[in-house]
């Protein structure tokens, strides 16, 4: 690609002023997909698609829609939220720039557009104001909350009482009533592999929608508090392997407990108000951090076993048989073993923010950002059944910008990006064999791809290099230098 | 780990579940036998069996009502009953009526009568479906009592049971008046009974009911298919003296009715309708019978003298006993077995006395303090005592236990005493059909006391907040060897509420029930 003359063509100019419809690109929402990486470029309304060996990005054209940003979708898909612009103006026609139409005659409606494969596949109507998707395990269904942004002008009214469900697989949408608040949400099992209701939580209720029968008000409605005023919030929930209950963790020492079959509730008193909830299905239990202690809460009983830890951790992840947990900011992480409950504690020398488990879940690496130092943990038990304690601690020479495990087995390597650095560390393990890659400018993020990985720069045009399993890199730079001076037009309009 | 109780056959208790709209204690079993205790104490108590206690002002202080596996319980904030199963602590709620104050339970565990104070309604629950019946009654009433066989339901407007935050009464208020409900059919029988009735009791197979005031008696024949009242006057309308407590002849022949300040013991023939009277001692104190209903008792405490009247012959003369040293003993518990306990809860003597009813021995035993209260076991082998702060006159109060509150375990037989110095007073209790355990809960603490009657050692378990209720399920099987389990109500916002299993010691909290009434599903 070739960057000089495009701009010695500019300096020749009068000045041009470009009217930005968005940012150029979206370099925080690029979604790795085994066809390719996607990224959206907001201010020409459309995306495009990197796959190794191309000699350009795919162009996603997604008609008359504009195209904000992307989610992860379904089966390898992507989500596009796009937007479209009309005229509430019989003079203005489609095509016309937006400009022509006086502001308060502008329209805009929402979609979702799925995508595979480099093309757009399905529509289906999301109105501006909501967020992004929360999906269910399978992917066939999303639930969409209000953002809480300032919709575009020409929205129309506004529910922010309402959140919409989507059957992705049906090309279907619903809206329905919940109040306000609306948050997080989690997907209860039908027994069958699927998922036939969505749980939510909203400000100081839990409802559990309907997904098999559509409706536009909740199957039920769980209280947390006697009184609106009580300052209640339900922050995280998980639900049972079977779907029976829910446990929602709030604002408080309380853990409600809601039996979704014969719809109660009954409170659980904890010794410290949970900061993370995480469900062991297979020992039918979940885990509660955020104090000097994990809870561990049966899916059968409801009893409560509090385990002492040394420090007071709040963040978690769940492994295979095992959980990490430690506190950020925090020089402590524990390993707690899911089958006996034992805890056991890695003595780090370096503090850690983020906890990254490698493929296979063997290994987990701990660092903290702009520090110079990270940690290498053993997370299994070996084949006798020991398991080391012993971390591996690593310093590098400038801070760390990010840190990611790339392939597995034999192959397995972690990859760092360090500040102000233009090479990208690829260290394997267990060899610890070393290798850089240069990179053609310095990167702010490093992600994994079908076959290799990907590098984010720092352009305001857009540049990702996606580097080989061999170590070739390819730039892609600009990604986002087309159509910038054209001015965005109006679409038909929708009903 | 809790233990299943399995369901067996229904067991039916013959007792009258009587329900004041505040707190009061209660004692497990059939209060014919077993007595109830008495809330006296303080400056000028008198040994009165006033069933009524001073009305409490939380209006969460509102006791549940068990049947063998369910716990009911009234949520007055969400117009709700909850049903919570002992065994699988699967909770349900159900709405009713408007600020339900009160619930119990019919003897075979199939209904739960539910008054809701706020719109004068009453709710019968079917136990098992929570399928409702809504029944208006007459404005203005805060008392609820279910007969023996739970065919009727009575309410009637007590004044000693009357809160601060009852409904504002309309612009016509009665005093006189009492709600019939008929359990199976819902229908509702307003009567008009004396000014401010005192108590309402039945005949043990609950054909009658009897509504005591100080100058009438209305006699309530429920074996018909709609109530038959008639209204007889006991006394001088212009200066009647006070109603005390009345009971009945398990025939339903005779009524015997105890007044203060008089020297006679009114009979009532309920055939005839005729009004008479026998002398009894000074001060009468206390009136019951014994368990087989063959003799009425009456305890003049001035007069320090108990008195047994042949119940079906009331006229002939009594069996006249003294008590030994003039003790001014006031009150009476007939236990089975032919014993009876005597005692005081004026705070007029440190000492109690044990009655063989068969040779008429009795024999004053000590009290480290005065009692507040006693309860004897449902089957009639050891006294809970429970004791005021106050102390013995004669100095004899051990140290330990001077100026505090106490509860004293005595095992009958062997004289055995366990006393206890308390950080509060007791506020409620409860025990076992069998005999074998009591449970004690302290006011305004977060534990509660597990009393082993065999042993007389006491254990004391935690509690996430402050005590309110206390009761121990029926024993469906008392040969199985399993202890049926306690329940503890607790203060929170929310509603919580303990099982205690005392064959493990285990204990299992369910909270938040009242949130149910609120489930929009």
């Amino acid at each position: 690609m070739l960057t000089l003359p495009f701009t010695l063509l500019v300096a020749c100019q009068p000045t041009t002023y470009i009217d930005l419809q968005g940012p150029l690109w979206d370099p925080d929402g690029i979604v790795s997909r085994p066809d390719g990486l996607y990224i959206a470029r907001p201010h020409a309304g459309d995306a495009v698609r990197l796959r190794a060996g191309a000699d350009e990005p795919d162009r996603i054209d997604p008609g008359e829609d504009r195209i904000t940003r992307l989610q992860p979708g379904p089966n390898g898909s992507v989500l596009a939220y796009a937007e479209r612009t009309w005229c509430d103006d019989e003079r203005i026609e489609a095509g016309d720039p937006i400009d022509d139409c006086a502001w308060d005659d502008l329209r805009v409606s929402g979609s979702l557009l799925r995508i595979e494969d480099g093309a757009v596949t399905a529509r289906l109507q999301r109105p501006p104001w909501f967020g992004d998707l929360q999906l269910s395990p399978d992917g066939r269904f999303g639930l969409a909350v209000p953002s809480g942004e300032a919709p575009p002008q020409g929205a129309g009214i506004i529910t922010l009482n309402a959140v919409r469900l989507f059957d992705l697989d049906a090309g279907e949408a619903w809206d329905v009533s919940v109040g306000s608040g609306a948050e997080q949400v989690a997907w209860r099992p039908d027994g069958a592999g699927g998922y036939s209701h969505a749980v939510l939580l909203v400000d100081d209720e839990v409802a559990v929608l309907d997904l098999t029968a559509p409706s536009s008000q909740a199957d039920v409605t769980f209280p947390l508090a006697l009184s609106a005023r009580s300052g209640i919030t339900a922050l995280d929930l998980s639900i049972t392997a079977e779907g029976g209950h829910a446990l929602v963790a709030t604002n408080t020492s309380d853990l409600y407990v809601l039996d979704l079959i014969n719809p109660s509730v009954n409170v659980l008193a904890l010794p410290f108000t949970p900061s993370r909830l995480l469900s062991d299905a297979d020992h039918d239990r979940t885990l509660l951090f955020g104090g000097r202690a994990v809870l561990s809460v049966d899916h059968d009983r409801f009893d409560l076993v509090e385990l002492p830890v040394d420090a007071q951790v709040r963040d978690a992840l769940l492994g295979d048989a095992f959980a990490l947990t430690w506190a950020p900011g925090g020089d402590a992480l524990f390993r707690l073993s899911l089958d006996t409950l034992a805890r056991d504690a890695y003595d780090l020398d370096t503090t850690v923010d983020t906890v990254r488990l490698a493929p296979g879940g063997d290994l987990a690496v701990a660092w903290q950002q702009g520090a110079g130092t990270f940690t290498v943990v053993e997370t299994r038990d070996d084949a006798s059944g020991r398991f080391e304690e012993e971390p591996y601690p690593f310093a590098v020479q400038s801070g760390i910008e990010d840190l990611a495990w790339s392939g597995e087995g034999e192959s397995l390597s972690l990859l760092l990006l360090l500040d102000d650095d233009r090479d990208l560390y690829r260290m394997g393990w267990p060899s610890l064999a070393l290798d850089r890659t240069a990179l053609d400018a310095p990167a702010t993020r490093i992600g994994a791809t079908e076959d290799g990985f990907y590098a984010v720069h720092d352009a305001p045009y857009g540049a990702v290099s996606l580097i080989g399993a061999d170590g070739e890199v390819q730039l892609f730079d600009p990604i986002a230098a087309d159509d910038l001076f054209n001015r965005p037009t109006l679409s038909t309009p929708e009903d | 780990m809790m233990r299943a109780w399995p369901l067996t056959l229904l067991f039916s208790i013959a007792c009258s579940s009587e329900m004041a709209l505040g707190g009061r204690d209660d004692v497990d079993g059939d209060y014919d036998t077993a007595g109830s205790p008495e809330p006296g104490g303080g400056d000028g108590a008198t040994d009165d069996s006033d069933e009524a206690e001073a009305p409490e002002d939380d209006r969460l202080n509102l006791r549940p009502a068990e049947t063998d596996v369910f716990i009911f319980v009234a949520n007055p904030e969400n117009d709700s009953v909850t049903r919570v199963n002992v065994n699988t602590l699967e909770v349900r709620t159900t709405p009713v009526g408007v600020r339900p104050t009160a619930v119990a339970v019919t003897p075979d565990w199939a209904t739960a009568v539910v008054f809701n104070q706020g719109d004068a309604t009453v709710t019968l629950l079917d136990a098992d479906t929570l399928s409702t019946v809504v029944t208006s009654v007459r404005p203005n009433l805060n008392r609820l009592v279910l007969s023996p066989d739970g065919r009727y339901a009575i309410l009637w407007h007590d004044v000693n049971a009357r809160r601060a935050d009852d409904p504002r009464p309309g612009g016509a208020v009665s005093y006189n008046e009492l709600s019939l409900v008929d359990v199976q059919t819902g229908d509702h029988y307003p009567v008009v009974a004396g000014f401010n009735p005192k108590s309402v009791r039945f005949s043990r197979d609950g054909s009658l009911a009897l509504a005591v005031a100080d100058a009438s008696l209305a006699t309530i024949d429920l074996s018909g298919a709609a109530p038959d009242v008639r209204f007889l006057p006991i006394a001088d309308p212009l200066d009647p003296p006070v109603a005390a407590e009345v009971e009945i002849a398990p025939s339903g022949t005779w009524a015997f009715i105890r007044q203060l300040d008089t020297t006679e013991l009114t009979v009532v023939d309920l055939l005839s309708g005729a009004v008479d009277a026998v002398p009894v001692g000074a001060n009468t104190t206390d009136l019951d019978l014994t368990p087989d209903g063959a003799g009425t008792v009456v305890v003049s405490r001035d007069a320090a003298e108990v008195a047994v009247f042949q119940t079906e012959d009331p006229f002939a003369d009594p069996e006249r006993l003294s008590i030994p040293l003039a003790e001014p003993l006031g009150s009476v518990l007939v236990g089975p077995g032919n014993s009876a306990i005597l005692y005081t809860t004026s705070g007029l003597s440190s000492r109690y006395a044990t009655w063989d009813l068969a040779s008429g021995d009795i024999r004053l035993r000590p009290l480290p303090k005065p009692a507040r209260s006693i309860a004897r076991t449902p089957e009639g082998s050891s006294l809970l005592v429970i004791h005021d702060p106050d102390d013995n006159d004669d100095g004899s109060t051990p140290l330990p236990y001077r100026g505090k509150d106490a509860l004293s375990l005595i095992d009958l037989d062997d004289q055995r005493i366990n006393t206890l110095a308390l950080q509060a007073p007791v506020s409620g209790y409860a025990n076992s059909s069998n005999g074998r355990y009591g449970y004690v809960i302290l006011e305004g603490r977060s534990f509660f006391e597990v009393l082993d009657y065999r042993t007389l050692i006491t254990e004391e378990l935690p509690l996430r907040s402050q005590a309110v209720y206390v009761g121990v399920l029926p024993d469906l099987d008392p040969g199985d060897g399993d202890e049926p389990p306690a329940w503890v109500s607790q203060a929170h916002d929310l509603g919580r509420i303990s099982f205690y299993d005392p064959d493990d010691a285990s204990s299992r909290t369910i909270t938040g029930f009242e949130l149910n009434g609120q489930i929009e599903d």
